[in-house]
């Protein structure tokens, strides 16, 4: 058995173009703590990297697999800065040399599809990777459909800038090219979205661009919700920095956008119609596409899980972590997504000679900035309650409303700590 | 370095061809401590010099406990959020935990 596993990182380059992984027979749980336990990876975001390094630090034996098609990634935490012209987005690029560094197996591919009786994903070309365990971590994907006239196309001119790289820096291109006097609209879905603060904080940013490089121009943001993370403090923000500069229209009085026409530069509501001389739409989003192919979502479009070891609840070995899951309240956040990529691996490591799980307590933290020196965060720690996660009454929350500037600056700082520990943690 | 983890484990740990640069933080079957610490190590990079977020690699298990208590006080800091959610004994089982790693030389 040892040696069928001691050519196990040959059989998942043979897997591409070969079949040679559907030799390899699933092994019972006494086998697989001695042999290299083989474990794919789906998605090499925060959450898939994580589980990585996690996995291969903690039993260097294990053949850690991960599956991405992008050999460059770029980080959506700190791209809001690179919309507002504060960075750059080479910045936000990390290569997975560091995982490579540490024994991870990189394919750079799209993974295609999923057989959970057979423990094989397939990869474009057609090729198959064996697992003994597989962790899917695909992100999301947004919904054309959720707003009329939008599309792939629509959004090379109404950019989205919500899965960093090409359409973050499209997005800071035109808002360095509109005029002064211009118009900003920027969309907000409905929730669950990636990033629950993250518009606010866009709003901020470009809020403080405009006030500092346009200042005839306005922005007004047609929101679907009507309550938002840490609104307090944004909306202290606004009218601190940003007087009558931001409008924001909440759901309740027909913010929701539902159409776009993006060759007329109009975005619309309900019951009316904005000109945009640069229009930001975030549509609605799900699961990452493999999360529905392999069976892993569930009628919302997202993933349930079991909170204690993010296996799917939907299939046998298969695990699900990030933004696709369905973890509320823990955000859909760099931070949750890393931290669930750890757990998750950690639960697996405790499986493979049939240790029992543990349920433990996770937090969340998530820094925005309000102008580029200044921060505000919010926490929240929580443990599983049964099928779901419940928030730990008496902890968590907002920085204080009531705060002299120096704790914001500090808070930037912190912020900017966070954004190269967790970067290094997993991209090294 | 964990004291839990044998010396047979360090031994494969050594032999292993392109490990982690990072030392194992827990032994084969990860426990309690394990699994709460990693919700800090997403802040908290081990062998981080001076930054906003220190490293907790460096620090005895009473200063880490000194600390972590001293947050479930009132304070308008991250942490003081986080630890009131922690028990005695969990801060325990993490003062512990990070007293015992093995800093990096990232």
């Amino acid at each position: 058995m040892s040696k069928v596993f001691s050519t196990n990182r040959r059989a998942v380059i043979t897997g591409l173009t070969a079949t040679a992984a559907l030799s390899l027979p699933a092994l019972p749980l006494p086998a697989l703590a001695k042999a290299a336990p083989k474990i794919v990876i789906i998605g090499g975001g925060f959450g898939g990297a994580s589980a990585a390094m996690t996995l291969r630090r903690a039993l260097p034996r294990a053949a850690v697999t991960l599956i991405e098609p992008n050999p460059t990634y770029h980080a959506c935490p700190f791209s809001n800065l690179v919309i507002s012209g504060e960075r750059t987005l080479d910045q936000q690029a990390f290569t997975y040399d560091g995982l490579a560094r540490a024994g991870v197996q990189m394919v750079y591919t799209k993974a295609q599809d999923i057989d959970a009786s057979a423990r094989l994903v397939t990869v474009s070309g057609g090729g198959t990777i064996a697992y003994d365990r597989l962790i899917v971590a695909p992100g999301i994907d947004l919904r054309y459909d959720s707003v009329a006239g939008y599309d792939a196309a629509a959004a090379q001119i109404m950019p989205h800038g919500w899965k960093a790289g090409a359409q973050t820096q499209l997005l800071a291109d035109r808002l360095a090219a509109m005029e002064d006097g211009g118009t900003v609209v920027m969309s907000v879905p409905r929730p669950p979205y990636r990033c629950p603060p993250g518009p606010y904080e866009r709003a901020s940013l470009v809020a403080h661009y405009l006030k500092t490089r346009k200042p005839k121009s306005k922005l007004i943001l047609l929101d679907a919700q009507d309550r938002f993370s840490k609104q307090p403090l944004f909306e202290q923000a606004w009218a601190e920095l940003y007087p009558s500069l931001i409008e924001r229209i909440p759901g309740a009085e027909s913010g929701r956008v539902i159409r776009v026409d993006a060759t007329a530069g109009t975005v619309h509501t309900d019951f009316d119609s904005v000109k945009a001389d640069l229009a930001n739409i975030i549509p609605e989003q799900q699961a990452g596409e493999i999360a529905q192919r392999g069976g892993l979502t569930d009628a919302t479009g997202w993933c349930p899980i079991d909170p204690v070891t993010f296996a799917s609840t939907q299939a046998e070995d298969i695990y699900v972590i990030g933004d696709a899951t369905i973890a509320a309240p823990m955000p859909k956040s760099a931070f949750s997504a890393h931290l669930q990529g750890e757990i998750c691996a950690l639960q697996i490591l405790r499986s493979l000679p049939g240790e029992a799980p543990l349920s433990t307590t996770l937090s969340n933290t998530c820094y925005s900035y309000i102008e580029p020196d200044q921060a505000v965060s919010v926490s929240g720690v929580y443990r599983p309650d049964g099928p779901r996660f419940a928030p730990i009454a008496g902890a968590g929350g907002t920085s204080p409303l009531k705060a002299d500037i120096g704790l914001r600056q500090s808070e930037a700082n912190q912020a900017r700590a966070w954004f190269h520990a967790i970067t290094t943690d997993v991209f090294g | 370095m964990r004291t839990a983890l044998t010396a047979s484990l360090t031994v494969i740990l050594m032999g292993a061809c392109g490990a982690a640069d990072r030392q194992p933080k827990q032994s084969a079957i990860p426990g309690e401590a394990a699994l709460l610490a990693a919700t800090c190590t997403g802040c908290h990079l081990s062998g981080a010099k001076s930054t906003a977020i220190p490293a907790l690699s460096d620090r005895s298990a009473d200063d880490l406990r000194d600390a972590l208590l001293a947050y479930q006080q009132d304070g308008e800091t991250v942490m003081h959020r986080l630890m009131p959610g922690y028990t005695a004994a969990q801060i325990d089982a993490l003062s512990a935990y990070f007293a015992q790693e093995t800093p990096d030389d990232e």
